[in-house]
């Protein structure tokens, strides 16, 4: 039951970590050069969202943390639920087809999601804005905010996986405790 | 049709109902009519909620940790030279991180008193907790809100010239939309010529003057002040200084490069104008 518990609390759960990672996002980044290590922790667990959760669970989650985004940025209205779904699908559909069986393939797909996110961003945000004012600023965030993220990618994909294990969510640990369930049903 | 199979076919199309969902959403939630961030409603206060105590927490722990570092690397040399006084120093070095930091929060105060009393403004003292969650747009967010008489539109200034104004509230937090944001826009003056422009956002540290034209007299170095149009900043008040300016051989407007007159790199202390007089502010010195 408890295990059970522990499987229900682990999108909630999440959502706080993820939370707090926005809160350490959001405040340790003001000097000027360190603004280029400024990470997009969302877009790194909406990543993982669309690799190891089911379309619908997934969607939701990414729904919400583009909600946490919204809210603690200036952004236009709806470009971050339109760019991180875009980035949903399409991790979604990539994942249909092609497999990622090590982590460092995981985190080589976020740093070139993170340039498609940019790109998307651009895209969405220049309709608003003169494209010149926002390309510039793009390009010269693109390649440290790739990188920076697909290195703190490697250390949150550990922390997630171990997350999903200890939570219940890993399908391995979830077929364990199946298993589990079977053989306390069975009287053993 | 019945509902036994109604249900069969949202079971057997279960995938592309989701879909169709997942794509509508956000597309509802683009507001093509405003370039405006949107208000906080219940759920994002809740949020902010979470978020808004962590970030004051990490803000300070990050000043007393740079604060104490900076003491530290100041006094080394004279710890090193004098021996007989380190353990008089240790006693002391806590006391000095605190009045320096007291000290220089001083310092920075007095001159928003100063420039609160110059204008003859109702204001506000708050701090910045946050920034920003992505390079993409320059927002930033102070510790006083609703419960401190903010709201929606103040605008933000300190003692060198104009933050941004206020396009959120909670009930102790409110966010800041800054002159350097794409979707901010400050109707200038330049003070030399009575030149008249919009400024808005550019890059991390740079601002354009919109809507000049090729034959307004405009030089790098001018100072740009606020035009008071719009109603929301005073009029008179510091926003920057030309730093660059194109003209091209055709067209009819000519490219401005504007410094802000805040320095967003430090900026921690800000002041909200609650109310400010409706005539025009005698004063445009604040340079």
């Amino acid at each position: 039951m408890t295990r059970l518990i522990w499987k229900f609390l682990n999108a909630p759960l999440l959502i706080l970590v993820i939370l707090f990672a926005v809160s350490i996002q959001t405040t340790i980044f003001f000097p000027p050069y360190l603004i280029y290590l400024k990470p997009d922790v969302i877009l790194i667990a909406v990543v993982w969202f669309a690799l190891k959760r089911e379309f619908l669970e997934g969607g939701v989650l990414t729904l919400i943390c583009a909600e946490i985004a919204e809210i603690h940025s200036s952004g236009i209205q709806g470009v971050f639920f339109a760019t991180y779904m875009a980035v949903f699908l399409t991790v979604k559909g990539f994942s249909n087809y092609f497999v990622f069986p090590k982590l460092k393939n995981a985190v080589v797909m976020v740093l070139f999601i993170s340039v498609f996110w940019k790109a998307l961003a651009l895209a969405f945000t220049s309709s608003f804005v003169d494209f010149y004012r926002q390309w510039r600023q793009t390009l010269e965030f693109l390649l440290p905010g790739a990188i920076v993220e697909g290195a703190l990618a490697y250390w949150g994909f550990q922390f997630m996986e171990k997350f999903d294990w200890k939570t219940y969510k890993n399908p391995q640990a979830l077929r364990a405790l199946e298993d589990e369930l079977h053989l306390e049903e069975e009287g053993f | 049709m019945g509902s036994a199979q109604m249900l069969k076919y949202i079971r057997e199309y279960r995938f592309y109902i989701i879909l169709f969902f997942f794509i509508l959403l956000p597309v509802l939630a683009i507001d093509t009519s405003t370039r405006s961030p949107r208000e906080y409603r219940f759920y994002d206060r809740v949020i902010v909620g979470v978020t808004s105590p962590v970030q004051v927490v990490i803000t300070w722990v990050l000043d007393s940790c740079v604060s104490a570092y900076n003491n530290y690397v100041y006094l080394w040399e004279t710890r090193k030279h004098n021996e007989d006084l380190l353990n008089e120093n240790r006693k002391l070095l806590t006391t000095i991180v605190n009045l320096r930091e007291t000290q220089e929060e001083n310092r920075r105060l007095r001159r928003l008193l100063s420039f609160k009393e110059d204008f003859k403004l109702d204001t506000v003292v708050a701090r910045v907790i946050a920034r920003d969650v992505t390079t993409e747009f320059r927002a930033i967010r102070i510790n006083r809100g609703e419960s401190h008489g903010i709201q929606k539109d103040m605008p933000v200034v300190t003692s060198s010239g104009i933050v941004g104004r206020v396009f959120r509230t909670t009930n102790k937090t409110a966010d800041v939309i800054t002159v350097l944001d794409l979707l901010s826009a400050v109707d200038i003056i330049v003070k030399r010529s009575r030149v008249r422009g919009i400024i808005e956002g550019f890059t991390e540290d740079v601002a354009q003057m919109k809507f000049a034209l090729r034959t307004d007299d405009i030089l790098p170095g001018d100072l740009l002040i606020s035009s008071g149009l719009g109603g929301i900043f005073p009029k008179g008040v510091s926003v920057g200084r030309v730093s660059k300016v194109q003209k091209k051989p055709y067209g009819i407007s000519q490219f401005v490069e504007v410094e802000p007159s805040v320095d967003f790199s430090r900026l921690e202390e800000v002041l909200i104008i609650t109310r400010f007089p409706s005539s025009p502010v005698h004063l445009e010195t604040i340079e």
